[in-house]
């Protein structure tokens, strides 16, 4: 079966005038299956938001090839296939939202693809209702919070029914139930419509719930693998500017402390019950 | 004596207009120097107001901001000085770059200051240290940046300036964990072995466990705290009424203690936690 999203031994340089063209990605090689939530870490300018935006054409490959359903993204007349399978959503909500009413922002999308305006009031209300912002569709957009403004961003994008949402840390800004709203958004696309994600972030515990996780390291992919496992490696994340989700931690130390815990816990939840399965077999 | 004195200070967002909003309300309370104040509280509650009086970017409705035992506002031609002395750096500070080169924009706050030329050059390379920043960059555009490369360049701009008081609004945000690190502990030093005074605003509880002397807790413009993190984050049921939750390691030890009361749940930092869970298992 042929991938999703394929990325050949893509380089790219931002070839500034004069400047020695540095590669910022150099040679790339990944594959992106359909349905899959990928998260990608990697340390600040590793090459990550750089990396994304050949996901749907923003950038075009200096050398190598990304493949998007087989359409090579340098073919000028599929950008509009391109740009309606593979959505972008960026960090600050503020400079992507254009219209005052939510639900003319998020009709925004669609009404540029050309969509029928029947079939526009459709999916805005499919988005709204997916990132459960329904209620506040005749909200202004200035009016709400940052978790919620991200939310309508997503719905904006979910509305040119897109097979792939590229999200890069859309979290970053927002406090704490903003980070939950998101998030709870992105895993339920994921596992309830089977959309793929690909999600850049700085938070481990976000990237604990991705099916895989990519590290990215001066523009190459250095490791590719499921968070248990590459989360079990401590010594290699600190190779590359990276850590460990704070219940891995307490878990690992455990360990090195001489109890014998067999399980790795990715959230408070695991994290609780490992420790008192534990106590209670002490008894 | 303290450095920062805040007397039953009052602030109100568009004053006399129907849209007038009470932001923060009659506050009281001394900050030394040579401290590291961490402030916290859902959004909303008025931290950054609270923050903007602290360099003179708002000017209180009611009440006083004493610096170095002078009211700010008593003399309105040395509030330049106060923001020389007091410096912040801002939620999106990214947003202010605007200068051709990075090296410029972070010299723009110490050539503001008069310094000569050899102390500016001095300066941005102690920042660029300061924020781990990589000296190559120096030369490019700051619109060429990536998005944490662009945000460290603002802090840097700050931090060149060498403030007696450095306010921090949520500066880690889009910071890899490493730099994030790093950016703390030099908060640390720069207030434990410079004299300085660090305030720290943040919704990362962890962050503020550790490194805070004493935290100052608002709710709907009110001051609700001012303790040590200890004292503040073993008031669980107050914090969840103020929409604030404890570090996460505190959550787990106080979700361990529902079922074996035994455990200590005023623990703020997983070595801690490590301790007590092993110390816990061989007692039994
Ligand atoms: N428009 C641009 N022109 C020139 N160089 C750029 C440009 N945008 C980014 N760069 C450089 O490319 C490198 C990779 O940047 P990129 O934005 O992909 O990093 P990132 O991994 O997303 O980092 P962060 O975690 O800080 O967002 C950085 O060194 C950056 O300085
Ligand atoms: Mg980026």
């Amino acid at each position: 079966m042929k991938n999703f999203i394929d990325i050949v031994d893509l380089k790219f340089s931002y070839n500034n005038e004069g400047n020695n063209a540095k590669n910022i990605l150099n040679g790339i090689n990944l594959n992106i299956k359909k349905g899959e939530f990928l998260a990608i870490l990697g340390a600040n300018g590793s090459g990550k938001s750089t990396l994304i935006k050949h996901l749907n054409a923003m950038l075009l490959p200096t050398k190598g090839n990304v493949f998007v359903n087989g359409i090579n993204t340098k073919d000028e007349g599929k950008l509009y296939d391109i740009r309606s399978t593979v959505g972008l959503v960026l960090q600050n909500p503020d400079n992507q939202i254009v219209a005052s009413i939510v639900e003319d922002e998020v009709a925004f999308g669609p009404e540029n693809l050309g969509v029928a305006p029947k079939s526009i009031r459709e999916r805005v209300d499919m988005a709204l209702k997916l990132v459960d912002m329904y209620e506040y569709r005749k909200s202004t957009t200035y009016s709400l919070s940052g978790g919620q403004k991200q939310r309508i961003a997503i719905a904006g994008i979910i509305a040119m029914q897109p097979e792939c949402i590229l999200l890069d840390e859309p979290t970053s800004m927002l406090d704490p139930e903003g980070r939950k709203e998101v998030l709870d958004t992105i895993k339920s696309l994921n596992k309830n419509y089977g959309i793929t994600i690909v999600l850049i972030t700085h938070y481990m515990e976000e990237a604990a719930n991705a099916d895989r996780i990519a590290i990215i390291n001066e523009g190459k992919i250095v490791r590719i693998d499921a968070p248990r496992i590459i989360f079990s490696e401590v010594a290699f994340l600190d190779k590359y500017q990276l850590s460990i989700p704070t219940v891995v931690e307490l878990i690992h130390k455990l360990k090195l402390n001489g109890l014998p815990l067999n399980n790795m816990a990715l959230d408070e939840r695991e994290c609780v019950n490992i420790l008192k399965k534990y106590f209670n077999s002490l008894e | 004596m303290a450095k920062i004195e805040i007397q039953d200070l009052t602030y109100i967002y568009s004053e006399g207009t129907p849209a007038a909003k009470k932001a923060l309300s009659n506050i009281n309370l001394c900050i030394k120097k040579n401290e590291f104040i961490g402030i916290i509280g859902r959004t909303g509650s008025g931290k950054s107001t609270f923050a903007k009086h602290l360099n003179a970017l708002l000017k209180p409705t009611e009440g006083k901001v004493i610096l170095d035992g002078k009211d700010i506002w008593d003399e309105p031609k040395e509030i330049r000085n106060v923001r020389f002395k007091v410096g912040m750096v801002f939620q999106y500070p990214e947003h202010q770059l605007f200068e051709e080169t990075v090296y410029k924009d972070i010299a723009f706050g110490p050539s503001n200051m008069g310094l000569p030329k050899d102390e500016i050059e001095k300066k941005v390379y102690m920042a660029c240290e300061f924020i781990n920043l990589d000296f190559d960059l120096l030369y490019k555009s700051p619109f060429e940046l990536s998005g944490g490369e662009k945000r460290k360049v603002a802090i840097a701009g700050v931090i060149a300036m060498d403030p007696e008081v450095l306010i921090l609004d949520e500066p880690t945000a889009g910071f890899d964990p490493k730099s994030k690190e790093q950016l703390l502990y030099q908060l640390h030093c720069y207030y434990k072995n410079r004299g300085k005074t660090v305030i720290l605003i943040s919704h990362n509880m962890d962050d503020i466990a550790k490194y805070s002397d004493r935290i100052i807790v608002l709710d709907n413009g009110n001051l609700v705290m001012l303790d040590s993190p200890k004292r503040v984050f073993s008031q669980i049921d107050l914090l969840k009424s103020i929409g604030l939750e404890p570090p996460q390691i505190t959550s787990i030890m106080q979700a361990l203690k529902e079922e074996f009361p035994d455990l200590s749940d005023e623990i703020l930092s997983v070595d801690e936690a490590v301790e007590a869970l092993s110390n816990f298992v061989k007692n039994r």
